[in-house]
């Protein structure tokens, strides 16, 4: 039992090296996400975040971003 | 005139050897005798008596005793196969010491076969442990080299266990020597498991001593059930006995070779994984000044595969201040966003006479599993300085306004190390498990012995 449970730990291991290591999604942190949309720029409410950008069109659109205190701001200081 | 007859042929062969029934002349009990000429000395299964066998084919008695018969693990006369010798328990003896105020009995059973002679099935009655004995063909070498006593024979190098005194307690079968309750031997047992040496000191009544050498291997105690045909099981064994294998030595052949293959396995399946990583910079800005948003579209890896990015933010010349950038990721095809911080700061003062310093001037975030595709980058960096604001003494000017100057840089398709950490960690753990439990084995055997520390 100890010899399979070492075979097929080690074997897992090595294939999470091997086929999760490119893409790293099982050992890093996962920030906030959340889905945004695209419209036209509108006063800011409070509660969201503007991000402003230029397409590749050149026109100036404005993202809303639902992510409103995705990082939570600056929390520390003296 | 008709021919003689031929002469009836001479017999060739002597008649088989018979076992002979008597009876004890002490208690009348019935006594087979299978040892045939070699025995020197019968003790009476029923009574204890000692006997000697007459060329008669008769018992004289030696010495009368009355004494109950013991039940032993296996019975006089049981016959059994071990290591394909078949063998009969000629003779049992019942042997004790005294450790520490404490009696350890144990059960010896002479095996016998004609054609291959004496050989010993010890039980420990303590430790239910079994083990196999031949007399050993030569003389150990005593190795005066290491600080612990050992001998040495035929190249495998035995350390001394215990010494004990042994005293009969119980005896009965037919035995090729004298063999009386009360005798006792100084038993030096020298362990090399599975294997070991017992050398025993007999000393006589004129003086002289007589010393036997034996060798010993473990065995099972299913095996003798086996070899014996006992019904049942044996008992449970408790602790380690002296020769017992350890099974992680033995497991550890496989564990260490497997060990080897599975880091040759990391360091190519790692070389794979580190050539394939382009650490590939996708945005770099360095000296970045104020607080301004910026924005700007970043395309992050290639095709639908998933990638790696590294974000690394170090604010520049900061002074008992802190800075922070709120970073938001928008992927324009899905219309999904991620959303992180990232600070630095750095606290400098004088408390009570000493000078201090603190915080840290960069931070740095891995993000794992992000798609591939177009991106809006939004950096929104902000500072500040003390929450509780520093006192200005008379005539001191007031600090100048915060600014701030920063860098950032992103990476895609990074190495992570963490990655081949856990992998190494995972293959060299199982090894060292199983080191650890063959050491905890071990001190579990060395505990009955006279070097316990306990």
């Amino acid at each position: 039992m100890f010899k399979i449970l070492y075979l097929a730990f080690s074997a897992g291991a090595l294939g999470l090296v091997l086929f999760n290591g490119p893409s790293g999604s099982l050992l890093t942190g996962s920030p906030d996400k959340g889905k945004v949309s695209l419209a036209k720029a509108k006063p800011a409410t409070p509660g969201t975040t503007t991000a402003s950008g230029m397409r590749p069109g050149g026109s100036s659109l404005a993202m809303w971003a639902f992510v409103a205190g995705a990082s939570g701001g600056y929390q520390g200081g003296k | 005139m008709a021919a003689q007859a031929p002469p009836a042929p001479a017999k060739v062969f002597r008649e088989p050897a018979q076992t002979e029934s008597v009876q004890c002349p002490c208690c009348g009990g019935p006594i087979t005798l299978t040892g045939f000429g070699g025995i020197e000395q019968v003790a009476c299964p029923y009574c204890g008596s000692e006997l000697s066998p007459e060329d008669s084919g008769a018992l004289s008695v030696m010495k009368q005793l009355q004494r109950q018969q013991r039940t032993s693990a296996l019975q006089l006369h049981t016959r059994g196969t071990l290591d394909g010798i078949e063998c009969e328990v000629l003779g049992i003896v019942w042997r004790e010491c005294n450790v520490d105020g404490a009696t350890y009995p144990w059960q010896e059973f002479l095996l016998y076969n004609p054609y291959r002679g004496y050989r010993w099935l010890v039980y420990s009655m303590s430790d239910h442990h079994w083990s196999l004995g031949a007399t050993l063909l030569g003389a150990p070498r005593v190795d005066g080299g290491s600080m612990q006593r050992a001998v040495e024979f035929k190249k495998t190098s035995y350390r001394h266990f215990q010494t004990v005194n042994a005293v009969v307690s119980y005896v009965e079968g037919e035995f090729p020597w004298q063999l009386h309750v009360g005798d006792n031997a100084i038993a030096h047992e020298y362990i090399a498991p599975p294997v070991a040496i017992s050398i025993e000191e007999s000393h006589m009544p004129d003086g002289s001593a007589d010393v036997n050498f034996t060798s010993m291997c473990h065995i099972e105690g299913s095996d003798v059930w086996k070899a014996f045909g006992c019904e049942g099981s044996p008992p449970e064994l408790s602790g380690v006995g002296s020769v017992r294998p350890n099974p992680y030595k033995a497991r550890g052949k496989f564990v260490w070779a497997a060990f080897g293959a599975l880091m040759a396995a990391l360091i190519a399946v790692s070389v794979i994984y580190i050539g394939g990583r382009t650490n590939k910079v996708i945005y770099d800005k360095s000296g970045v000044e104020g607080i301004g948003v910026v924005s700007q579209e970043i395309t992050i890896g290639e095709g639908d595969s998933d990638t790696t990015l590294e974000v690394e933010f170090s604010a520049i010349a900061l002074s008992n201040q802190w800075a922070f950038v709120d970073i938001m990721l928008i992927n324009i095809g899905a219309e999904e966003a991620m959303g992180f911080g990232l600070t630095a700061e750095e606290w400098h003062g004088n408390t009570g006479g000493e000078s201090w310093r603190e915080g840290k001037s960069k931070q740095s975030v891995t993000l794992g599993g992000v798609k591939s595709g177009k991106y809006l980058l939004q950096i929104t960096p902000s500072t500040g300085g003390p929450k509780t604001p520093v006192k200005l003494k008379p005539g001191q000017k007031a600090p100048p306004p915060l600014k701030l100057k920063y860098n950032l840089r992103i990476k895609e398709n990074i190495v992570l190390s963490r990655y081949i950490f856990i992998a190494f960690f995972v293959i060299i753990t199982f090894p060292l498990i199983n080191v650890m439990l063959g050491f905890f084995f071990e001190g579990k055997r060395w505990r009955n012995s006279d070097y316990s520390s306990t």
